[in-house]
C-alpha cells in the first residue's frame, strides 16, 4: 500500500470539510473491506483516508417508523443478517447479507460501503491493465475473458456490480439519504446506481465529497413477500454469478405488484421491468413464472463466454417467484 | 501499462495505543500499517498469519471487541480503543478448550491456517456456547485450509463446545451444591 | 468416521513389543501449531536484516532495453538493487538449469524476476521495487501450445534443438492402429485440463545470512533441502558444502515448493551484501511466481473387442510447459505412461509433448501428470463400458492390471498390483455406505439414492428435458494408478544416520535424515519406524531432519516416496546400528545406510521400452453427487476412497492425506479455474481463484485402507499421499453423467461448464465460445 494520511473527525461536518475539494484523493473509510483491497492492489491511491466510523451523527441503527425501515450506513452485514426487523420486513435483504462474503467480512463490512464497492472484473483489479473503468480507452473484458461479465450492455465497461445487498435493496424499492457540502438529498437506489460514463467512471452518482447517511426501505405492501437467490461457483464466500431478488405482493389470488432485480448481469442492479409488467394482475403459476423469466432475459446480449448466465438467471427467477408465491411460506 | 510514480510524500507517524491480549501497547505507526502487520512486526505476535493480505483466506483472523475479523483489512490506527485478541491471548497455563480440541481431533496438517480457525471458533463459542453443527461449519467458512483438514476442524469445533459445556456443567454443579453446604 | 482397514495387517512381519508402527500418536508439533508458536519462514527475522523485494516482469514476453536503478537507490532506506549482472552463475532448474535467477536481456513470463531491491524496511523495499525503471520492448506472446508449435512462431527460448517443443515421448507396443481397426467398439474423445495453483498458505519466504566461516545459510521452506542446496550453491558458484539450507515449519507444499523461487534471491543478496536478509512474497507474487499443474489437451481413442476386453489405445497428449522446463519433461513422461491408466492393453501408441509458451511455468503438483492422464483414461473406460452395455465395475474388473502384467513399456509391473483389490473394496463399500452403486458385476437396479430422502433416480437420465431440471443424484467410480518414487532412471536413494545411546541397553536414539515434513506428518512416521525397530518409546527417538548440514540427503518430499524410501533407509540404518550395538562397549554407536530401491531406466526414445518405475500405488474412488441441471451446480455428497498403502505406519496421518487429497481433488474437479489470457494471469488473488471451503468438501469421506505389503517398503509400507487426487476427477465426471446424462470433458466442472454441456450437448464446452441461445425451449420448469 502506498502512503496516505489518516484523519478521524468527530462530526459529519468535519468529515465533509475534509472530503471537500479532495477530488477523489481523499476517501472515506468505514469497513474498509473493499477500499483496502483496492489500495493494496494499487487500483486506488488516495492521499488521505477519513475515518467515518466515529462520527457522532453516523450510526448503525436499524429502526422502524411510519416511513419504513431506516438503516444507518454503518450497519454491518452481520447486523442485517440477524436483525429481527430486517428479517421480518425485508427478508430479501437479510438473505442477501447472509449470502455475502464470509463471517469475518460480514462483521466488518457496512451497508454503505457494500453499495459502493467496485467491480470484481479481473482486468479492473489488475494494476497491470489500464482499463476504461480506470480511465483508459478500452474495456479489455469486452473481447477478452468475460465469463463473469455483463449480459446487458450499459456502457463501454462490461463489469458487473458485485453487491448482493444492492440487488435486494432495489427490489425493496429502497432509497439512500446522502449528505454533501450542499446539504442532504435522498435518491432511490434506482437513481443512485448508474452505469459509468466517460465523465464519471463509477457505478453510482455519489459525489466524491458526499457521504451515505442511511438506507431507507419503505413499509412493505400488504401480503408482500420477498427473497434473494444467488448462484455461485463456490458454496459460500463468492461473488454472485447471478443473483435474483424478487418481491411480490398478492392481490387476492393474483399478483398485485412485483419487482424482479438481477445482480451479476449488468453494471448496476438490473430491474426486469418487462417481467414485472407481465406478472401483475396474473394468477401465479409455473407457466407464468417461465414466461416472466423469459421476458426478463429477452434483451440479454451475451458476450463470448457468459451465455450460461441466461438460463441460470431464468432458473433463479422462476425459483424466486415460486418461493414468494408458494402457499404456506411465511409472509413478509 | 506504467502509471506515473512520484516519490512518496512523507506522512507523519501517528500515535496509537493498541489493546492486545489485555495489555496496552503504545505505538507510533504509519497510517498504512495494517493491524496484521502491527501485530506481527511491531508486537512480535507472529501467531497471526499473513497469507493473502486481501481478506480472502482467514489466516489473519483475530477478535476485535469479541468479533472475528480479518486483521489484514483493518488499519492499526483504526483499532485504537478496541480490544484485540490474538491466538497468543488464548489459554493460559492450560490450553484453551478449542486448542485442546484441535490437538485431540488432529485438526490440522501444515498448521498455517490453525490460529485463524481457532479464533473464528472462539468467536462462535463466545457468542453461542451451544452451537449447532451448521453454526460450527458456518463459523469457519471464512477460513481456508488448503491441506483439507476441514472435517477434523469441524470435529474440533464440536469437541470444544462439549468440553466447555462440561466445564460449565461442573461449575453449575458446584454452584448448585452451594446452598446445601 | 473411523478408517476401515482391510487385508492382512502385519502379515509376515515379526511382532514388535511396542506397536508404534500402526498407531497414531499425537503429532509432535501439535502444541506449537495450536498456540501460534510454530515458526514458519515468514515469521523469521535476523538482527540487522535487510528486506528484499523482487521486481517482477509484469509482462509475458519482452526484451529488456535497460534497467535504471537510480530512482530506487535515491529512495530513503534502499541499500542496493541487484540485477542479472550480479549473479555469479545465472541459471538454475530442477531437471535442466534453463532459468535465470534474475532476467538476462529478456523476460519470458509475467512472474519472471528482473531485479532485487534490498532496503532497511519492507516498505522501503516495496517502494524501491516500484521505482526501479525497467525499459522493455514487448515481443510477440506465445500464448498456447498450438501457437507455439506453428511454423514461424517466435521461440520462447531461442537456441533449443527442437524450438518450442520442450520434450516429446513415444510409447508403442503391439499394433494399436491395427487393433483399433479390428475392434468391435471404438470411442474417441478429447479432454482438456487447465492450470491448478498449489495455494499453499505460507507464501514463499525466508531469511539468509553469511556465517563467520563463510557459509551461506538460507532458512526457508521447501521439499528437498539437499537439492535446494545444490541449486543455490550453483547460482553462487560455491561448493555445495558452503551453502546450508534449513527448513522452518513448512506451511504446505503439494509439489509447489519443488522448484526454487526465493531461495536463490535470498542467497544472492546475503552473499553479495554481507548482511542478513529477509524476503516474503505476497500472494500475487506467489500466484505468478511458482510453477503450476500442467494444462493438458488429451485426444484418446480406445477400442474393445466383442468380449469387452480392451484391445488397443491411441492417445496423444500436449502439455503447456510455460516459459521454463521445471519438471515438465518428467511430468509429461509420467502422464504419457499413464494414458492407459491401470489397464492391460496389448496394443498401445502413446504420444506426449511438453511445449514452451510465455505462460507461467508448470511443474510438480500432487499427482504429477497422473490426474490429467487418468481423467482421459478413466472417462474412456467408463464410456466404453456404457457403449457396450456393461457395468463400469465389471468392465474394469475384466481389464485391470493383474500381478505380472506388462506395462505399455513392455516390462512386467513391479510386484504388488492392487488395482483389482482397491476397486472391489471401493465398490463394495460404496454400495454399503451410500446404498447405491454396483453389485459386483452389475449396477444395483434402481438403487441409486433409494435410501436418501432428497434426490431422485430416473433411468433415462438426461433424456427428459423436464425431469432433468430438478436436482438429480448420480454415482460414479474410477480407478487410479500412480508411480511412487522417482521414475525413468532418475537417481533414487535416501540416506539415514542412526545414533544409539545408552549404557548396556539402548536408551535413546537420534535419527538424521533430511526429509521435509510439509504437513503430511512424515517426521512422526519416520520416528515411529525407528522406535519400532529399536523397541524404544517414541519419546526416546529424536529426529534431525531440517538442516542440510546436519542430516543426510533423503531426496524430496514428492512422488509419495518418503515413507517408502526414507522410511526404508531409517529402518535399515536402525538395523545396522542395532547390529553394531552388542559388539561394542561404547555408549554411542552410529550407522549410516543409503537405501536404493530397484533400478528404473529411461525409456527407449523410439519404442518407449524400459522399466519406468519400481513401485505403483493403486486407488479407487466412488462418489455420489447431486447435480442441479437448472443451475449447473454440482455438489459432492460422499466419497469412498480406497487405497492400498502396503502398511499403514500411522493410520491417522493416512486418513488425513485421504481427506485432504479429496478436498484438493474436489477443488480441481469443480472449482479451481486458474486463468491466463495472452500470457497474463487473470486469477491473481483468491477472490478470482476460488479454493474449497469447509462447506464445499463432501459430508462423508470414507477412507478405505488395504494393506498388501510392498516388497521394498519398511514394514511393507508404500506411499499414498498423491493417490486421492487421481481417480476423483473422472469419478465425478461419471457421477455427473449418471445424474444428468452428459459427459464433461473440460476440467473444472464449474456451473458454467455444466450448463454449457446440458444446453448444447453434445460436445459444447465453455472453451468453445458459443453463446447460449436466448430461447426458453429447454428451460421449462
Amino acid at each position: 500500500m502506498r502512503r496516505f494520511d489518516y484523519a478521524s473527525p468527530a462530526t459529519i461536518d468535519d468529515a465533509l470539510a475534509l472530503l471537500a475539494g479532495g477530488d477523489g484523493a481523499v476517501r472515506p473509510l468505514a469497513g474498509g473491506t473493499d477500499l483496502l483491497t483496492l489500495m493494496k492492489a494499487d487500483i486506488a491511491t488516495p492521499e488521505r483516508l477519513i475515518d467515518i466510523k466515529r462520527l457522532a451523527e453516523l450510526d448503525d441503527a436499524i429502526a422502524l417508523d411510519a416511513d419504513g425501515l431506516s438503516i444507518g450506513a454503518l450497519a454491518t452485514l452481520d447486523d442485517l443478517e440477524d436483525d429481527p426487523l430486517v428479517r421480518q420486513l425485508a427478508p430479501a435483504l437479510a438473505e442477501a447479507a447472509a449470502a455475502a462474503a464470509s463471517p469475518q467480512l460480514r462483521n466488518m463490512a457496512t451497508i454503505g460501503g457494500n453499495l459502493l464497492q467496485r467491480p470484481r472484473c479481473w482486468y479492473f483489479r489488475s494494476s497491470l491493465v489500464h482499463c476504461w473503468l480506470k480511465g483508459g480507452t478500452e474495456c479489455q473484458a469486452r473481447d477478452g475473458e468475460n465469463a463473469l461479465h455483463a449480459l446487458f450492455d450499459q456502457s463501454p465497461c462490461v463489469a458487473v456490480h458485485p453487491s448482493d445487498l444492492a440487488t435486494a435493496l432495489v427490489a425493496l424499492d429502497a432509497s439512500v439519504r446522502l449528505r454533501g457540502p450542499a446539504g442532504e438529498r435522498s435518491l432511490s437506489l434506482g437513481e443512485f446506481f448508474a452505469p459509468p460514463t466517460d465523465d464519471r467512471r463509477t457505478e453510482n452518482v455519489l459525489a466524491p465529497d458526499e457521504l451515505i447517511l442511511s438506507v431507507r426501505i419503505p413499509p412493505p405492501a400488504d401480503n408482500a413477500r420477498g427473497t434473494y437467490l444467488k448462484a455461485m461457483d463456490r458454496k459460500v464466500w463468492a461473488f454472485a454469478l447471478v443473483g435474483v431478488a424478487a418481491t411480490v405482493a398478492r392481490d387476492g389470488d393474483r399478483i398485485g405488484a412485483a419487482r424482479i432485480v438481477l445482480g451479476g448481469v449488468a453494471q448496476t442492479p438490473w430491474r426486469a421491468r418487462e417481467a414485472e409488467d407481465l406478472l401483475v394482475g396474473q394468477r401465479p403459476d409455473a407457466d407464468l413464472f417461465a414466461r416472466a423469466a423469459d421476458a426478463a432475459l429477452a434483451g440479454a446480449a451475451p458476450l463470448a463466454d457468459n451465455g450460461y448466465k441466461i438460463p441460470l438467471a431464468r432458473t433463479l427467477i422462476r425459483r424466486a417467484l415460486a418461493a414468494v408465491t408458494a402457499d404456506g411460506a411465511p409472509p413478509a | 501499462m506504467e502509471t506515473t510514480i512520484s516519490p512518496p510524500r512523507p506522512v507523519p507517524l501517528q500515535p496509537v495505543v493498541l489493546h492486545v491480549n489485555g495489555s496496552d501497547h503504545p505505538l507510533l505507526l504509519e497510517p498504512r500499517r495494517t493491524l496484521l502487520d502491527a501485530l506481527r512486526d511491531d508486537l512480535g505476535l507472529t501467531g497471526t498469519k499473513k497469507v493473502c493480505d486481501m481478506g480472502n483466506c482467514g489466516a489473519c483472523t483475530v477478535l476485535v471487541d469479541g468479533r472475528a475479523m480479518y486483521s489484514c483489512l483493518l488499519l492499526a490506527v483504526d483499532c485504537a480503543e478496541r480490544r484485540v485478541t490474538t491466538i497468543e491471548g488464548l489459554g493460559g497455563p492450560a490450553l484453551d478448550p478449542i486448542q485442546e480440541a484441535f490437538v485431540a481431533a488432529d485438526a490440522y496438517q501444515c498448521g498455517f491456517c490453525t490460529p485463524g480457525q481457532i479464533m473464528s471458533l472462539r468467536a462462535l463459542l463466545d457468542a453461542h456456547p451451544d452451537p449447532s453443527d451448521a453454526q460450527i461449519a458456518r463459523a469457519v467458512t471464512g477460513n481456508l485450509c488448503r491441506c483439507g483438514a476441514y472435517r477434523n476442524i469441524l470435529r474440533a469445533g464440536r469437541l470444544a463446545a462439549e468440553i466447555e459445556a462440561d466445564r460449565r456443567a461442573q461449575q453449575g454443579g458446584q454452584d448448585g451444591n452451594a446452598p446445601g453446604r | 468416521m473411523g478408517m476401515l482397514t482391510l487385508g492382512h495387517r502385519r502379515a509376515g512381519m515379526p511382532p514388535a513389543p511396542r506397536d508404534v508402527v500402526g498407531t497414531s500418536p499425537p503429532r509432535p508439533d501439535a502444541l506449537a501449531k495450536v498456540t501460534g508458536a510454530a515458526r514458519y519462514p515468514g515469521d523469521l527475522s535476523r538482527p540487522g536484516q535487510l528486506h528484499l523485494w523482487a521486481v517482477l516482469a509484469g509482462r509475458p514476453h519482452a526484451r529488456i532495453l535497460g534497467v535504471d536503478a537510480r530512482p530506487a537507490l535515491a529512495h530513503p532506506g534502499v541499500v542496493a538493487v541487484l540485477t542479472a549482472a550480479d549473479v555469479p552463475r545465472n541459471r538454475f532448474g530442477l531437471i535442466e538449469d534453463d532459468q535465470p535467477v534474475l532476467a538476462e536481456g529478456v523476460v519470458r513470463w509475467v512472474g519472471e524476476r528482473v531485479a532485487l531491491v534490498a532496503a532497511e524496511t519492507r516498505e522501503a523495499a516495496a517502494t524501491g521495487a516500484r521505482l526501479v525503471e525497467v525499459t522493455y520492448e514487448d515481443l510477440p506472446v506465445v500464448a498456447d501450445p498450438a501457437t507455439a508449435l506453428a511454423p514461424g512462431t517466435p521461440l520462447v527460448q531461442p537456441g533449443r534443438p527442437d524450438g518450442n517443443l520442450l520434450t516429446e515421448v513415444r510409447i508403442r507396443r503391439g499394433d494399436a492402429a491395427g487393433a483399433l481397426a479390428g475392434a468391435a467398439t471404438v470411442l474417441e474423445a478429447t479432454f482438456t485440463t487447465t492450470w491448478q495453483e498449489h495455494a499453499f498458505l505460507q507464501p514463499e519466504a525466508g531469511v539468509a545470512w553469511v556465517e563467520d566461516d563463510g557459509r551461506v545459510v538460507v532458512e526457508t521452506a521447501g521439499q528437498w533441502a539437499h537439492d535446494d542446496r545444490r541449486e543455490v550453491a550453483s547460482t553462487l558458484g560455491l561448493p555445495d558444502e558452503q551453502v546450508v539450507i534449513r527448513y522452518a515449519a513448512i506451511g504446505g507444499a503439494f509439489g509447489g515448493r519443488e522448484d526454487l523461487t526465493v531461495q536463490p534471491l535470498l542467497a544472492l543478496a546475503a552473499w553479495t551484501l554481507r548482511r542478513p536478509v529477509a524476503l516474503v512474497w505476497d500472494r500475487t507474487e506467489s500466484m505468478l511466481g511458482h510453477p503450476k499443474r500442467h494444462p493438458m489437451s488429451i485426444r484418446a481413442r480406445w477400442g474393445v473387442d466383442g468380449d469387452g476386453r480392451i484391445r488397443g489405445v491411441e492417445a496423444d497428449l500436449t502439455a503447456d510447459a510455460g516459459a521454463y522446463a521445471s519438471t515438465s519433461q518428467e511430468v509429461v513422461k509420467a502422464a504419457t505412461l499413464l494414458l492407459t491408466g491401470a489397464y492391460r492393453v496389448p496394443n498401445v501408441a502413446l504420444h506426449g509433448r511438453a511445449v514452451l509458451t510465455n505462460n507461467v511455468p508448470t511443474g510438480a503438483f500432487r499427482g504429477f501428470g497422473a490426474p490429467q492422464a487418468q481423467f482421459a483414461a478413466e472417462s474412456m473406460v467408463a464410456r466404453l463400458a456404457e457403449a457396450i452395455g456393461d457395468d463400469p465395475v465389471a468392465f474394469r474388473q475384466r481389464n485391470l492390471y493383474r500381478e505380472g502384467d506388462l506395462e505399455p513399456t513392455g516390462r512386467p509391473l513391479p510386484a504388488g498390483v492392487g488395482a483389482l483389490a482397491t476397486l472391489e473394496a471401493c465398490a463394495a463399500e460404496a454400495r454399503r455406505r451410500f446404498g447405491i452403486g454396483w453389485d459386483g458385476l452389475g449396477r444395483v437396479p434402481g438403487a441409486s439414492s433409494a435410501p436418501r430422502q432428497a434426490g431422485e433416480a430416473v433411468p433415462s437420465a438426461g433424456t427428459d428435458g423436464i425431469a432433468r431440471k430438478r436436482p438429480r443424484r448420480g454415482v460414479g467410480i474410477a480407478c487410479g494408478i500412480k508411480n511412487l518414487g522417482y521414475s525413468f532412471g532418475f537417481p533414487e536413494r535416501a540416506t539415514a544416520t542412526v545414533e544409539l545411546y545408552g549404557r548396556g541397553e539402548v536408551e535413546r536414539a537420534t535419527v538424521r535424515i533430511g526429509a521435509a515434513d510439509v504437513g503430511q506428518g512424515v517426521h512422526l512416521a519416520l520416528r515411529q519406524i525407528a522406535a519400532d525397530g529399536l523397541r524404544l518409546p517414541l519419546a526416546a527417538v529424536a529426529l534431525v531432519a531440517d538442516d542440510s548440514a546436519e542430516a543426510p540427503d533423503a531426496g524430496s518430499a514428492s512422488a509419495s516416496r518418503l515413507t517408502l524410501v526414507a522410511g526404508r533407509a531409517v529402518h535399515d540404518a536402525v538395523a545396522a546400528a542395532r547390529a553394531k550395538w552388542p559388539e561394542t562397549d561404547d555408549e554411542r554407536v552410529e550407522a549410516t545406510v543409503t537405501y536404493r530401491p530397484p533400478a528404473t531406466t529411461p525409456l527407449d526414445p523410439i519404442t518407449g521400452e524400459g522399466t519406468p518405475n519400481y513401485c505403483y500405488g493403486y486407488a479407487a474412488q466412488a462418489v455420489e453427487v447431486e447435480v442441479d441441471p437448472a443451475t449447473g451446480v454440482v455438489r459432492v455428497l460422499g466419497v469412498v476412497s480406497a487405497h492400498d498403502v502396503g502398511r499403514a505406519i500411522n493410520p491417522r496421518a493416512i486418513e488425513g492425506q485421504v481427506e485432504g487429497g479429496v478436498a484438493q481433488a474436489l477443488g480441481y474437479a469443480l472449482l479451481e479455474d486458474f486463468r491466463m489470457a495472452d500470457g497474463f494471469v487473470l486469477t491473481r488473488t483468491w477472490d478470482d481463484y476460488l479454493l474449497p471451503t469447509a462447506l464445499d468438501v463432501p459430508d462423508e469421506i470414507v477412507p478405505l485402507v488395504l494393506e498388501t505389503a510392498d516388497p521394498n517398503g519398511p514394514f511393507g509400507a508404500r506411499g499414498m499421499a498423491e493417490l486421492p487426487l487421481v481417480p476423483f476427477l473422472p469419478a465425478v465426471a461419471a457421477a455427473i453423467h449418471d445424474a444428468v446424462g452428459v459427459w464433461l470433458t473440460d476440467q473444472p466442472f464449474t456451473p458454467e461448464r455444466v450448463q454449457f454441456a446440458l444446453d448444447d450437448s453434445p460436445g459444447t464446452s465453455a472453451r468453445v465460445r458459443t453463446p447460449s441461445p436466448a430461447t426458453s425451449s429447454d428451460d421449462g420448469s
